[in-house]
């Protein structure tokens, strides 16, 4: 028995030194095997590049799935109408821009931002025309202060003293300078009824051309001040307020909208009916998820209707900032 | 003959007096003690020949292996007295002439008997005289668990619950207060590597660990910050009965863990080397995973790439080396630990052709130096100097599933890495004589500690922590002990609160034992909560150097009752506490947008406890419940009641079959619903909750081929747990979840340890 036993130790440890080195080399975790890439069939799949801290408003018209124009958010400041009618004065909501009327017509006694926090302002993001932070001017001569708001570095711009003084159908006069009173410039801002604003740029004390002419875009890639439980930048897409209305549907699938549905929708011309809902910032993994289930039905402003939906918020490299989407005319 | 190894550290002094007799004998006549129970051999068992009416000088000779001693040449034929006793075992007395061989039967003592604690005690002492309550988690119980860590042995604790986080780990809550208030040492020095203020125990493998010692309440006095809720203190094997001890252990379970560790060990006259090694590994789980055995095969990378519970890759090594000088143990201990978990991501909707995948490399290296033991009779030291690194690095790749591409994403904050280094030392000097009234300890307490990341401020932060504590423990009368004690600590960034505690132990009679207990805890602020900066367009949050500590005021009362006869053992043990923690540090909007961390918050505790443990020859059972109390902050503002409680009902059966070496084992527990409450920004109070749940597990192990090979089976998680229902509803970052990750599931496992070794 016991001689039995010496004959079989060898055997047996070695069957289970082996078993043991299989338990120490052989576990590991698989390899993977590519999945195949589906198949886009005839819907146009595009995307822009707003880069990752968003500091690019990107226009773009569907019709030829082109970008048509592109700017950096910190080109400009503060926009004007440009219908000969037109009277407002929107700010820059994507660098969460603040405005407030100090009530003051003095333009040289407003020096400080005392008391701004409270009565301050932000453009409703529904582009809702009697809802902009600095309202109807006209009747009044009153000196606004304007938060410029931040670069897409989070450093602040400072903040400046402006008074409209006059608009007719051709030009708005104005004054603005820095609270300290630099910089202190008085210019005419002229009107061009083929775009929807006239840019100005308070880094420049000049207008610039940023939006594309009105008929020339449908939607642009941009920041803006969402009031959420307090104001809060987010990313997404506005629509051209110029003829233009859209509407999101998640009860049918991409593939089932069909120009047929067209009729039983009520689109509506909100700046935000797009919006930046389409995706989500998922905490537990760090990422953004996309819903591609939302899907949004645009007219233009030739009467074109067209579906689309986000299937991506990274580029090839896993950079946030590029919406990628799947359209087609309908 | 386990129990005799294990109190072999305080009986070193006599060992060597008699190996050095040993030396002398030539031959012949020999004297074998063996256990009754099971006949095996009793080793380094002290047997005393003392010669009657003789001028011969009494002789002292230990045990060998075979339980064998070979009666010294100087008293063969001498009429004498002889005395053989091993720690485990009653003592037996003979009177005979030595001329024969002869075979002594010692009779075990009940092993509940024989257990030993150091964390905070002056010198190695029994659980029963200490003035602490401590509670022993021992190798026994780890290893009929088949534990692998921390985490798996933790989880059968009373008062103890583990909550899992599938990238930061797996932290626990001690009598209803969070893990950054428990302490975590390993041979008295703290485990580093917080993060969000927990350690992941599972990170902590028990392969080198001999017993836990587990304390309720501040410790801050001896062990400072962090010991406010408790200490946990792990202590390594560092016996060794032959000259070359080769062990390995092996570990398979259902769900996909492979573990391999080996360690040898060297022993020679009054040196001891041991060097340990190993490599465990996790496949990954998510609930519908089926039992597999080393499945290599390459997968589709569809959605079964993603688990709920991250595969995991650690390799670790260790190295001790120790040496005997007179009656103080010189200690080097070095180790290396390595962990690697995979986050495969979810194919991203909709079209599941890219993923996020995140992994997380942990490194630990830790250095300890130790000098322990007696300086003169009665006089302890215990000094260590240690030096632990910790770092996490975080790497996230964006995968392109369709040719399995990927490349680092450029988002800064997801390349991230942390790093903590800690060079800690303490020193205490101790008298530990039975007889005195006063017995007392002084000590320092110095540590120094770095933390790196990409989100303190000017990346780099250091904190120093210089202490003094002394403690006396005062005996007026012999049944009563009262030990006061104090710590003062200088420390360089904040003002570090002196602390006091005061225990009390009274013995009615000889089977009732009283313990009260006031101490204060305390937690300093991290360097994260003095340090954070993290400042973008939408965040604005930064520490506060002018943080003050969180402390407690902790008031315990235990009873224990006991009654030993012959083979029973019954004993019953009940226990208060209540816990009132000030200063919590607490992120807070602080001015506008910004926020910040202030000591605003409060918290209380307050539990009662019963446990029950009854041993009747080798069948040992426990039996114990407890409800622990909350405390609900809204109670102060809103119409909710102040504490919401907790039931929780462990029990223990084991049960040794000595004759054929075989144990089974059965551990179960209830952990009650986890109640609480909400409000959201409109004031509306809701409930939360996290639902009941019962684990169990069972296993059977036996000893074979002469107890080299030690086979265990079990299964796990019996009551098939996975994710359990939960509501926390919240508002800005957290979102309100249905589930909360418990465990993996029912599995089983088989634990395969060879135990061999040599006598040169």
């Amino acid at each position: 028995m016991k001689f039995e036993m010496k004959m079989k130790t060898p055997f047996l440890l070695a069957r289970v030194g082996v078993g043991l080195l299989l338990l120490l080399f052989a576990s590991c975790q698989k390899e993977e095997l590519p999945v195949p890439a589906h198949d886009a069939g005839n819907v146009i799949t595009s995307t822009v590049n707003m880069e990752s801290n968003y500091k690019w408003q990107i226009f773009f018209d569907l019709k030829t799935n082109t970008m048509v124009s592109k700017n950096l958010k910190t080109a400009w400041d503060i926009a004007f109408e440009a219908t000969s009618d037109g009277y407002r004065v929107i700010l820059n909501s994507s660098k969460a821009m603040y405005a407030a009327n100090t009530g003051n017509t003095n333009f040289t006694v407003v020096t400080d931002t005392v008391g701004f926090g409270n009565i301050k302002k932000f453009d409703a993001p529904s582009g809702a025309s009697d809802s902009t932070a600095i309202g109807d001017w006209r009747s009044s001569n009153k000196i606004y202060i304007i938060d410029r708001g931040y670069s897409e570095t989070g450093a602040h711009q400072g903040f400046r003293k402006i008074q409209f003084q006059s608009v007719d159908a051709n030009k708005y006069t104005i004054r603005f300078a820095e609270l300290n009173g630099n910089g202190d410039t008085s210019i005419e801002i002229n009107k061009d009824s083929t775009y929807n604003f006239t840019f100005l740029s308070f880094t420049t004390k000049s207008t610039a051309i940023i939006e594309p002419p009105k008929a020339d875009w449908d939607i642009v890639f941009t920041q803006y001040l969402e009031a959420l439980s307090t104001p809060y930048l987010v990313t997404g897409v506005l629509i051209n307020r110029y003829g233009t209305s859209a509407l999101m549907d998640s009860l049918k699938t991409f593939s089932q909208i069909t120009y047929s549905d067209v009729l039983s929708y009520t689109l509506s011309s909100k700046l935000t009916a797009i919006g930046y809902k389409w995706k989500k910032y998922d905490y537990s993994t760090s990422t953004f998820i996309i819903y591609p289930q939302m899907n949004y039905i645009i007219k233009n402003s030739e009467g074109i209707y067209y579906k689309l939906h986000f299937i991506d918020f990274y580029d090839t490299s896993g950079n946030k900032g590029n919406p990628k989407w799947e359209q087609q005319q309908l | 003959m386990k129990q005799c190894i294990k109190k072999m550290k305080t009986q070193r002094k006599i060992i060597f007096i008699a190996l050095f007799v040993i030396a002398n004998i030539s031959y012949s006549q020999t004297i074998t003690v063996l256990a009754k129970s099971d006949k095996s051999p009793v080793l380094f068992a002290h047997v005393v020949f003392k010669p009657i009416n003789s001028e011969t000088k009494e002789q002292v000779v230990l045990t060998d292996t075979n339980g064998t001693v070979t009666i010294p040449a100087s008293i063969l034929n001498l009429r004498s007295q002889i005395l053989i006793s091993c720690i485990g075992y009653e003592k037996l007395m003979d009177t005979l002439i030595l001329n024969t061989n002869k075979i002594y039967y010692l009779k075990e003592q009940n092993q509940v008997l024989n257990e030993v604690v150091v964390t905070g005690q002056y010198a190695p002492n029994s659980p029963e005289k200490a003035v602490h309550k401590i509670k022993i988690i021992d190798r026994k119980k780890i290893d009929a668990m088949g534990a692998q860590n921390l985490r798996d042995v933790l989880t059968n604790e009373m008062n103890i619950r583990i909550s899992q986080d599938n990238i930061l780990g797996s932290s626990m809550s001690l009598q209803g207060v969070s893990g950054e208030n428990v302490k975590i040492l390993i041979d008295g020095v703290p485990v580093i590597g917080r993060l969000g203020g927990n350690i992941d125990l599972s990170q902590i493998n028990l392969n080198n660990i001999e017993r836990i010692e587990v304390i309720e309440g501040p410790m801050s006095v001896s062990y400072g910050t962090n010991a406010l809720a408790g200490t946990i203190n792990l202590i390594t094997k560092k016996s060794q009965l032959n000259t070359i001890e080769t062990t390995i252990n092996s570990y398979y379970e259902s769900i996909g863990h492979y573990n391999l560790t080996g360690k040898v060990g060297f022993n020679k006259n009054k040196n001891k080397f041991t060097v340990s090694g190993g490599r465990n590994f996790f496949d990954g789980w998510k609930d519908g995973d089926k039992i597999s055995f080393i499945n290599n095969k390459p997968q589709l990378a569809d959605s079964n790439r993603y688990q709920q519970w991250k595969p995991k890759e650690q390799y670790f090594g260790d190295l001790q080396y120790i040496r005997k000088i007179n009656k103080l143990s010189l200690n080097y201990k070095g180790g290396y630990f390595y962990e690697k978990i995979s986050n495969r991501g979810y194919p991203r909707s909709p079209y599941g052709e890219t993923a996020f995948d995140d992994y997380y490399r942990t490194y630990r290296i830790d250095n300890a130096v130790f000098l322990n033991g007696e300086i003169a009779k009665n006089k302890n030291l215990n000094f260590l100097i240690s030096y632990n690194d910790y770092k996490r690095i975080k790497n996230e790749y964006y995968k392109d599933l369709t040719t399995l591409s990927e490349v680092l994403t450029e988002n800064q904050s997801d390349q991230d890495t942390t790093k903590f280094n800690l060079i800690n030392s303490r020193a205490t000097f101790s008298t530990s004589k039975d007889s005195a009234k006063i017995n007392y300890e002084v000590g320092y307490d110095i540590n120094v500690e770095n933390a790196y990341g990409l989100r303190i401020k000017d990346k780099q932060q250091q904190i120093g922590d210089y202490a003094l504590f002394s403690s006396a423990e005062y005996k007026p009368i012999e049944p009563l002990t009262i030990r006061p004690g104090l710590r003062y600590a200088y420390n360089t960034v904040y003002q570090a609160p002196l602390v006091p505690s005061l225990n009390v132990r009274y013995k009615i009679k000889n089977n009732i034992t009283l313990r009260a207990c006031y101490a204060k805890g305390f937690r300093a602020p991290s360097l994260k909560d003095l340090y954070f900066y993290f400042v973008d367009i939408n965040h604005n949050i930064k520490g506060n150097e002018n943080l003050k500590a969180e402390y407690s005021d902790n008031y315990s009362l235990t009873a224990n009752y006991s009654k030993i006869k012959e083979n029973r053992i019954y004993k019953i043990e009940t226990s208060v506490y209540y816990n009132d923690i000030r200063n919590l540090i607490t992120l807070a909007q602080t001015t506008g947008s910004e926020y910040s961390y202030v000591n605003i918050g409060k918290y209380k505790t307050l539990g009662i406890q019963l446990n029950n443990e009854i041993a009747i020859n080798h069948l040992k059972i426990s039996l114990g419940g407890s409800y622990t109390g909350r405390y609900n902050i809204l109670s102060e503002t809103q119409n909710v009641e102040p504490f919401s409680y907790t039931p929780e009902v462990r029990s223990n059966v084991m049960y040794e079959f000595k004759k054929i070496n075989l144990t089974t084992a059965l551990f179960y527990k209830y952990t009650g619903k986890l109640p609480g409450f909400t409000v959201d920004a409109n004031n509306n109070i809701s409930p939360t909750f996290i639902n009941e749940y019962h684990t169990a597990d069972l296993s059977v192990s036996k000893l074979l081929w002469k107890k080299r090979i030690n086979l265990t089976v079990g299964s796990k998680n019996l009551f098939n747990v996975k994710n359990v229902p939960a509501f926390a509803s919240g508002s800005g970052h957290s979102s309100s979840t249905s589930s909360v990750p418990i465990g993996t599931g029912r599995t089983y496992f088989i634990k395969l340890d060879f135990n061999l070794h040599s006598t040169k």
